[in-house]
């Protein structure tokens, strides 16, 4: 390797060196040790004891953990397809027809829920979706529907949360959205017009090829996000009615630090690290095959 | 010239970082006279009570820790933590080894079975166990010393009526049975069909409210212990059965309708009129009186075992690695002396008062329930798990009071949890 070569690799490494060392201390290392913690009884306060597989052995027996790997299958195939098409939609819209002052204020109001805090979010929406005296109820009333019991029926419980959810997240989604329709080539969307291709067709035959890396990046996102929710559930509905809402990440939570079973904890957090690595290697095998 | 100024700053973030992950701990100053002389520093941890308009905990304990302080030559560091999420902001900071000396404590088996407190014994006399009411309330460790020194002991569930919802339907007695307290729940669904009779929290984000007021009054009327007496939980019982049975009557009788699942703001029913029966801490009254609510309240009702209800039982301890343990229970001891308390329950939040020498006395009808009911006011004790096994009892309630379970399954799907997940 020639000197200057020499040179330019040291530089490299001189720069990548604080980011890999962050990652390694706060991401990488993190992960191994969760890892070996599952294989322990941990209390944070005494040093780990040994126990092999028997953490895993009661994950797999745990009924109200089976309950929470389906509710948070549920909850990511309700919420990434409705976020990431209502973003897409909403951001295309935008940069057609709304690429003014009036779009931009649109787009600061389609941001504010994303800004808001989650439990903020949730006090609002249990205000809205109660039952009895719920501002959704009183509306439906004046259209002659009986009041619904939207947080305290399972399946409804859980598809309120879902929605919920996307109604936090789609703004995030529009901007990135926005930011990558407004990055295709004038070129080629000018092309399509004087070529009389229509808004559909730009949209379905231009935007959406166009799109193809923002989507993937946003479906990434909206999957690992919506794998780890908790706080809207935790919030909104602890849970329930009758585990119909329990996530993973919230039996996560009340068992790593409501009842600090931080080696149990673990054991369900290598599960669910599990889970999202084998739904990303279908999605990423997914898009690869698309292209 | 840019590529080196580069390199400095990635060199100096990468000092930065592994100093920041490998630095010791400044030695601190917390408990033992500094060879300097400088006075000792202990670090007291409270949560926040005064939730009306009054003087904060922070300007009222910095007060009343002055003549502490210069009588001890030491200096008390008080932080005042919020409700959220507090036994995990506990544990935590008892694990830092630089977080409080004293802290005050809500759920103690985790803490002590970590070893995270000290014992007290040594630092209590005689004279503090005749002076001290509640000292036999606090939580013991394996060895069977004391390690919590109750400071809040009270606060029993009691039921609030609304005498106007009463009297409007024509109810001129308080109850006092299981079986005349439905009759009473179901003269006012009738009367007033659009408020809820009785209410209960059993859409709570957590099952441990969800039970403080919706099952273990029940469960204490029916003659239920928590633990057995190998401290083991006791719920797979007949007084447990009998509690969840009658709890299913409510939603059986149509007093309790389906969204009893997802209500978690009784209190504001109440104090809305949307409720005209609730039961809840006796700290809540004041609310209830500021809203304009005509209410009146009784301890509890008479279960197949007779008459009773819970209480908390919440203290204060020292931490482990406290070096001047001996000072902080001194500071305990004058915490909850009739010197401090007297005031505190006066102008922060009423409850009891802890000494014999103290003054303070909770108004009526409440002084008067503990005068000549404290022998069946339960504290709910400390357990293994118990945060998440409340959260799966909870759960297990709700399906039943959504007919998808008997009271029988409650149990035995709730313990089967307790056994194979948590003492396994």
């Amino acid at each position: 390797m020639s000197p200057l070569l020499r040179r330019q690799a040291g530089y490299g490494v001189a720069y990548i060196t604080p980011g890999m060392l962050i990652l390694l201390v706060f991401c990488i290392a993190p992960i191994f040790m969760t890892l070996y913690y599952s294989f322990t009884e941990y209390n944070l306060a005494q040093p780990p004891d040994w126990l092999s597989l028997e953490n895993y052995e009661k994950v797999f027996t745990n009924s109200q953990l089976r309950k929470a790997v389906v509710n948070t299958v549920i909850y990511v195939i309700i919420t990434v397809p409705i976020q990431t098409l209502l973003a897409m939609f909403v951001a295309n819209f935008l940069a057609e027809y709304l690429n003014n002052r009036y779009g931009r204020f649109l787009r600061s109001i389609i941001f504010i829920p994303t800004l808001a805090s989650y439990v903020a979010a949730a006090t609002v929406w249990k205000v809205i979706l109660a039952s009895r005296g719920g501002l959704l109820n009183e509306v439906l009333g004046i259209f002659g529907i009986g009041p619904i019991n939207w947080l305290g029926e399972p399946t409804l419980a859980l598809i309120c949360v879902s929605l919920v959810a996307v109604w936090k997240s789609v703004g995030y989604f529009t901007i990135i959205f926005y930011a990558g329709i407004m990055n295709i080539s004038v070129d080629v969307r000018e092309a399509a017009l004087v070529d009389g291709a229509t808004p559909r067709q730009r949209f379905w035959k231009i935007t959406v090829p166009q799109l193809k890396p923002i989507i993937y990046l946003n479906v990434t996102l909206g999957i690992i996000w919506s794998f780890q929710a908790f706080d809207i559930v935790y919030k909104l509905t602890g849970g329930g009615p009758h585990n119909g809402t329990t996530t993973i990440a919230y039996i996560i939570y009340t068992y790593a630090f409501q009842d600090f079973r931080i080696g149990y904890a673990s054991a369900v957090a290598i599960l669910l690290l599990l889970v999202i690595l084998v739904v990303h290697l279908i999605q990423q095998h997914f898009f690869e095959g698309d292209d | 010239m840019k590529k080196a100024l580069a390199i400095i700053l990635a060199a100096i973030m990468c000092v930065g970082l592994l100093a920041g992950c490998g630095s010791e701990p400044a030695p601190t100053t917390s408990g033992g006279d500094t060879a300097s002389g400088d006075p000792v520093e202990l670090t007291l941890w409270l949560p926040i009570y005064q939730f009306g308009d009054g003087i904060s905990d922070e300007d009222f304990w910095n007060g009343k820790l002055d003549a502490f302080e210069e009588a001890n030559n030491c200096v008390v560091n008080l932080e005042i933590l919020s409700w959220s999420d507090y036994a995990t902001q506990i544990y935590t900071g008892l694990l830092s080894d630089e977080g409080p000396d004293v802290v005050y404590v809500t759920e103690t088996y985790d803490l002590i079975d970590a070893g995270l407190l000290a014992p007290l014994d040594e630092y209590l006399t005689e004279e503090d166990y005749e002076k001290y009411i509640y000292l036999d309330q606090g939580a013991y460790n394996s060895e069977g010393q004391l390690c919590t020194f109750p400071m809040m002991a009270g606060n029993p569930c009691v039921i609030f009526y609304n005498m106007d919802m009463l009297e409007a339907a024509g109810i001129t007695e308080l109850p006092t049975t299981w079986d005349e307290f439905m009759d009473v729940c179901l003269t006012l669904k009738e009367a007033n069909p659009d408020v809820w009779p009785f209410i209960s929290s059993w859409g709570a984000t957590n099952g441990v409210s969800a039970m403080l007021a919706g099952f273990w009054p029940f469960f204490f009327q029916a003659g239920g212990t928590v633990l057995d007496e190998e401290g083991n939980l006791n719920l797979d019982s007949d007084a447990t059965l009998e509690a969840l049975t009658y709890i299913n009557s409510f939603k059986e009788n149509g007093i309790f309708d389906d969204s009893i699942v997802s209500m978690d703001d009784p209190n504001g029913k109440f104090v809305n009129g949307e409720a005209a029966i609730i039961i809840n801490g006796t700290g809540n009254a004041s609310t209830f009186t500021e809203a304009g609510i005509n209410w009146q309240c009784q301890l509890g009702l008479e279960g197949p075992a007779g008459l009773a209800t819970n209480m908390s039982v919440d203290s204060l301890a020292i931490s482990s690695y406290c070096e001047e343990k001996e000072l902080a229970a001194e500071l305990i001891k004058y915490i909850t002396s009739a010197e401090c308390m007297d005031d505190y329950h006066t102008e922060i939040y009423g409850m009891p008062s802890l000494t014999t020498d103290a003054t303070y006395t909770e108004p009526e009808p409440f002084q008067s329930m503990y005068d000549d009911y404290a022998d069946v006011m339960y504290a709910v004790p400390s357990y293994e798990g118990s945060a998440s096994f409340a959260d799966v009892f909870q759960q297990n309630v709700q399906g039943m009071l959504m007919g998808e379970m008997t009271p029988e399954e409650v149990i035995s799907e709730s313990m089967a949890y307790y056994y194979d997940q948590i003492v396994a």
